[in-house]
């Protein structure tokens, strides 16, 4: 791809002290990269590591976690390290997150405009007066009526819709080169969801982003490309209509198989069998392995992400629709 | 739009302005009774200051133990003939004034150590927590006498020696309070828009702590305004003549059966004080608990 990415996540490994006083792995080598006018989409289960690589590219693992190994590039410049202080200044100026619940993103007692100003002033050095201006115009850029008197409204007068709106305006108050979306509809109306993803589009494709959920139908209506996680390690990655199109990795099929579809006769959704792993179970073999209707004596070794040089890459012994004859023993 | 030009609001007047008190009428009935207690004692006691009642102090042998309503004296009067009612107003800035200023000086030690050891890595956390368990394991009977013992009675020993008693109470609380909203969505939010942690406490954490800093300060005070009468009934606290409520109390206990009066009188006072503080506090709580509930 281009030579510097906006975002470049490499080999990034988080780990949390676990109880027995060993280290439990959460996001295990995970290489990803943003470019310009981009939209990645990070899809997994709950607790399969995206939310948390989305942090980490944020410079903000939660304690007692930590980055274990890898780096994160923002711009070409190395985060993993780096002092607090600047990754303050980055944060919200060169990389923002929209969060994934406005009902409790927004701070109750403070008014939209103070909350956005406050953002506006610590990145750009404007005046009280011009950081309302520009939080005027971002909640307008993102659709908002009567933005000039949206500002003193607090987020409890606010719908659902309006409020996640007023939540992207904070991340793109400033303008920044990389966008982070964690599960954005989650938590709204299946019709104001439409309308949040088309802004998010929009908004995304403009700069470059990832697209953080656990809904394969979202994420096909806005990303690229689509990355694919379990167990805090990616899976399957590559351009969003052939992965959908043509699953290689099991685990993308089952997930596929496991949505309702009404454009077409399909005459039960298939669930994926079992439990989700959980975090500290060990890594030695496929992860999926447990679950997987394809398992073989080859998945007791975890296998590796393997790019198929056109631009798909695939993280199993025997992919779908590979030429390998022994697949199904 | 319209091309009609709608003069906008000034934008300055969009920022939030600093809200100290609950808006008026938002109160139920009892708290209302309640400030107008406290705005009555506070009015009282300003007045005192200015113009000191000699009354309070200069009594007629011929007239002691009168009791209330009788040949013109109010509330009655004491052993020495004084005005029960001009010696109960004269205490007000001695009994109110000590409360107040021990209160303030608790919230504020206690604010700040809670929001320290809430905000602070590990080490620092665990010495502050240590710090209020030793100051609340410590006797504060103990601690007063020390205190009196080496200052003297009077106003300010009484003050610092209530207020170093009881910050670590306020602290607790605090403490309790800043961890659970530090980990609310918003408090994350504004991290990820790159506000400095110092700044997201002063203008996240601390607004998001003001209904619990206003219950606990109306309390508190309660609480110190009994614990000043208590020191001062012992002869630990305010210089033996002021006309403190505890004094007066102290005072009263030999004539209790000839003059009761002079044992109600002040007695009264501090219930209804302590009464009015309490109310509020319910008041505020109450009030806060249905916002939040409105919030969510």
């Amino acid at each position: 791809m281009a030579d510097t990415a906006l975002l470049q996540i490499e080999d990034l490994k988080i780990g949390f002290p676990a109880r027995d006083g060993g280290e439990v792995t959460i996001v295990d080598g995970v290489s990803l990269s943003v470019n310009h006018g981009e939209i990645v989409g990070l899809v997994g289960e709950s607790g399969s590591g995206k939310s948390m690589l989305a942090l980490a590219s944020m410079g903000l693992v939660p304690r007692p976690g930590r980055i274990t190994a890898g780096s994160v590039k923002l711009l070409g410049e190395e985060t993993v390290g780096l002092p607090d202080r600047r990754m303050q200044d980055l944060r919200g100026g060169t990389i923002g997150m929209v969060f994934q619940d406005p009902m409790t993103g927004l701070n109750p007692v403070r008014t939209i405009g103070s909350l956005l100003s406050e953002s506006v002033r610590r990145h750009q050095r404007v005046s009280r007066d011009r950081a309302l201006e520009i939080a005027e115009a971002a909640l307008t850029s993102v659709g908002i009526p009567a933005a000039h008197e949206r500002l003193s409204v607090y987020p409890h007068q606010l719908s659902g819709g309006l409020r996640q709106r007023a939540m992207i305006a904070l991340a793109l108050v400033n303008d920044p080169a990389v966008i982070i979306a964690d599960e954005p509809t989650t938590a709204l109306d299946t019709t104001i969801q439409a309308q949040i993803l088309d802004l998010l589009r929009a908004k995304l494709v403009a700069a470059g982003g990832i697209l953080i959920t656990h809904d394969l139908g979202v994420a096909a209506e806005i990303c690229d490309r689509l990355a694919v996680i379990y167990h805090g390690r990616l899976v399957e990655t590559g351009p969003t209509a052939d992965l959908l199109a043509a699953p290689r990795h099991p685990y993308t099929e089952g997930l596929l198989r496991a949505i309702p579809r009404f454009d077409r006769h399909r005459p039960r959704l298939v669930p994926i069998p079992g439990q989700p792993p959980a975090p500290s179970m060990d890594r030695g073999a496929c992860s999926f392995r447990p679950r997987c209707d394809y398992a073989m004596d080859a998945c007791a070794k975890a296998p590796a992400l393997t790019p198929d040089g056109a631009g798909r890459s695939v993280a199993c012994w025997a992919p779908i629709g590979a030429p390998v004859l022994e697949r199904r023993a | 739009m319209t091309a009609q030009t709608e003069s906008p609001a000034p934008v300055r007047s969009l920022l939030p302005r600093l809200r100290i008190w609950p808006r008026a009428g938002s109160g139920n009935g009892m708290t209302i009774v309640g400030m107008v207690i406290v705005l009555c004692f506070a009015i009282a006691t300003i007045g005192v200051l200015i113009w000191p009642p000699a009354e309070a102090y200069t009594g007629n042998l011929m007239e002691r133990w009168k009791a209330p309503l009788e040949d013109g004296s109010v509330l009655g009067t004491d052993q020495l003939g004084r005005s029960l009612l001009w010696r109960v107003a004269a205490g007000m800035p001695w009994s109110l004034g000590i409360a107040f200023t021990a209160a303030v000086i608790a919230m504020t030690l206690g604010t700040a150590a809670g929001l320290l050891a809430a905000w602070s890595p590990g080490p620092i956390r665990r010495i502050v927590q240590h710090l209020v368990d030793t100051v609340i394991a410590f006797p504060s009977l103990v601690l007063a006498v020390t205190v009196i013992a080496l200052l003297g009675r009077g106003f300010w020993p009484l003050a610092a020696t209530l207020g170093l008693a009881t910050w670590p109470i306020a602290a607790r609380v605090v403490y309790a309070e800043a961890m659970s909203i530090s980990k609310r969505d918003y408090v994350m939010a504004a991290r990820l828009a790159g506000v400095g942690s110092t700044t997201i406490l002063i203008t996240h954490v601390l607004p998001a702590l003001r209904p619990t800093l206003l219950v606990m300060f109306a309390f508190t005070f309660a609480d110190m305004l009994i614990a000043e009468s208590a020191l001062s009934f012992l002869g630990i606290g305010v210089p033996l003549t002021a006309p403190s409520w505890g004094n007066m109390l102290s005072e009263s206990r030999e004539y209790l059966v000839e003059a009761p009066q002079q044992m109600l009188v002040p007695a009264t006072a501090i219930v209804l004080a302590v009464v009015a503080f309490n109310l509020i506090g319910d008041g505020v709580a109450a009030k806060a608990r249905s916002r939040s509930r409105a919030v969510e």
